[in-house]
């Protein structure tokens, strides 16, 4: 299946699953979910579900945690786990929560409070060094974590340390909760701040899923820990939710929620 | 030579550490005499991650979760309050077997004011699920909580105090010493730390006259042990005393043990009382200041023995 009919199709569940639950952080979880695609249906990260607990296996940390409606609707079209289940997205005894759990096969660890992803990652990545294992540790963040103190003290230990099998992707929406992320911080040329680290910095259009792939791709080769800035749109796919601060976790109204399926359906 | 409290740490996790490779240390630029031997003889299991207590906690969650076994080290505020919500989220909510070792129980650093003392520690490290606490007051209660957090597969948080101290009881943990007489009207004091050393003193001086008081040391803050709850009923008057600030500290366990099981028992409680003094001075100095010296509690002790069980 061509990656843009997929994003469209998973798109849809994202919408389908905040709306059922009344609950959810949709904008966040449009700006991922390309990213999301490449890494796990182009198989990038080496996961496989009936085994997740494989010692080789790529691990993943989802830092921006609250982007569980991206993530677990691509486990359910992965088959990592049923349509059935993602229905109860947020229901009372479900093990899919608006931030992750690791009940779930895929999820390394709870995440949710921001910066906590990038350390744990760090970790990991320092063990396996020192065990000479060869698998990666991804982590995904969101550009609002760099306003977390947690987040420069592992840029500090990534670099210092060479966690060459640490790859890093910032999605970069330019928002934060309640505003632009320019209006309440200097997170200005990130680019060049991230060279002043033992890095490997590129920056790509994170909803670009061949130039994703490429870099993604030769990122698992660097001798260095690796920073990819994928720049992103909070919302993407919704023109009356992108850019917009409104829908970092608003539910769209049945009106809202028509529009917005007429508009993925239609892209 | 006597070692002190520390280094019978510190050598306790050599010991373990040269026989299993996934033992690892981690301290967020703190240093300590004792630490330099392991430093030296265990290189490749030591690390100094620099002033980033965040990171640090979670870089040990991310390490324990690829089956090594981090014991992270800093200054006691530093490595529970700056953190805390590390070790929740990270450490805590998954159950993960990090060990956290506070160097500087109480107010060992007295002089450096109220940043270094750790006076808070045990009322939130304490509501945290799945933490075990664990406070050493001699050598072997501080070689067993290495032993301790090395087997446990839970994280646990070690309030290390420094110092030379004679082993008080016979073996390590919560312990009890009786006195023996047959007068009904008894007192139980429960203490914590090496503040036990003190009040074991004075205690014995106590119990040479009238006074019938038996004493017990909560080395294991959080488990609580079911035998207290069988020494509580066997009471009139029950006094507890730390080096702690009394909110949320052992006299509010102990307080909270009472109410939930019914005892009926009177209590009072010694410990800080809920204010810091900004004026520096050394250990004793402190402690007098905020009435835990030992003439203060000597006193304290008897006036509370000799009141009636209920006004």
């Amino acid at each position: 299946m061509l990656l843009k009919k997929l994003s469209k199709k998973i798109r849809l569940t994202i919408l389908d699953i905040i709306y059922n639950a009344k609950t959810g952080h949709i904008g966040g979880s449009f700006s991922c979910i390309d990213i999301l695609i490449v890494l796990f249906f182009q198989k990038i990260i080496f996961f496989d579900p009936k085994k997740p607990k494989h010692k080789n296996r790529d691990r993943f940390i989802l830092s921006k945690g609250h982007a569980t409606a991206a993530l677990y609707s691509l486990f359910a079209h992965l088959r990592y786990i049923s349509f059935k289940e993602l229905k109860t997205y947020c229901k009372n005894n479900s093990r899919l929560g608006s931030h992750p759990s690791h009940l779930v096969p895929g999820v390394e660890i709870e995440t949710g409070s921001l910066g906590h992803g990038l350390p744990i990652a760090c970790g990991i990545a320092y063990a396996a060094l020192k065990d000479k294992k060869n698998f990666k540790v991804f982590v995904l963040i969101s550009d609002g974590e760099l306003f977390e103190g947690s987040v420069w003290e592992s840029f500090i230990f990534a670099s210092h340390q060479n966690l060459s099998n640490l790859i890093i992707i910032i999605d970069n929406n330019n928002q934060i909760v309640m505003d632009y992320s320019k209006d309440t911080g200097d997170l200005n040329n990130l680019k060049k701040r991230f060279s002043t680290f033992n890095f490997v910095v590129s920056e790509v259009n994170g909803h670009d899923h061949f130039k994703l792939e490429k870099i993604l791709r030769k990122s698992k080769k660097n001798k260095k820990p690796t920073i990819i800035l994928a720049n992103t749109i909070k919302g993407k796919g919704v023109s009356f939710m992108e850019k917009n601060t409104k829908w970092h976790h608003s539910i769209p109204s049945n009106e809202e929620y028509m529009m917005a399926k007429r508009e993925i359906e239609e892209s | 030579m006597p070692i002190d409290l520390m280094t019978a740490f510190f050598h306790q996790l050599k010991i373990l550490a040269l026989k299993d490779k996934n033992i690892f240390f981690i301290t967020a630029d703190h240093g300590a005499w004792a630490l330099s031997d392991f430093k030296t003889s265990l290189k490749n299991q030591y690390l100094n991650i620099g002033i980033s207590e965040q990171a640090m906690a979670s870089i040990a969650a991310g390490m324990t979760l690829e089956g090594k076994k981090v014991f992270i080290f800093s200054i006691t505020p530093f490595v529970t309050q700056r953190c805390f919500e590390q070790i929740k989220l990270d450490i805590c909510l998954s159950n993960l077997p990090v060990t956290i070792v506070g160097n500087g129980s109480s107010l060992t650093y007295a002089t450096h004011g109220p940043s270094h003392q750790a006076i808070e520690d045990i009322a939130i490290m304490r509501s945290l699920p799945n933490l075990k606490i664990l406070h050493p007051y001699d050598n072997a209660s501080s070689k067993y909580s290495v032993n301790y957090a090395y087997k446990s597969k839970s994280p646990v948080y070690i309030k290390l105090d420094k110092g030379f101290y004679d082993d008080i009881f016979l073996k390590p943990g919560d312990n009890i010493i009786k006195s023996n007489k047959k007068n009904t009207k008894k007192t139980l004091v429960i203490t914590t730390g090496v503040i036990v050393h003190v009040v074991s003193k004075i205690i014995r001086e106590l119990n040479k006259t009238s006074y019938n008081i038996d004493l017990f040391n909560m080395f294991s803050i959080k488990e609580i042990n079911s035998k207290i709850i069988k020494y509580l009923k066997q009471y009139d008057k029950v006094i507890t005393i730390e080096e702690q600030n009394l909110p949320g500290g052992i006299g509010s366990i102990i307080s909270e043990i009472i109410t939930d099981n019914n005892i009926n028992v009177r209590l009072k409680r010694m410990g800080i009382q809920d204010k810091y003094i900004l004026k520096c001075g050394n250990r004793d100095w402190l402690k007098k200041k905020y009435s835990l010296d030992d003439q203060t509690l000597y006193k304290n002790i008897k006036n509370f023995c000799n009141i009636k069980k209920f006004i």
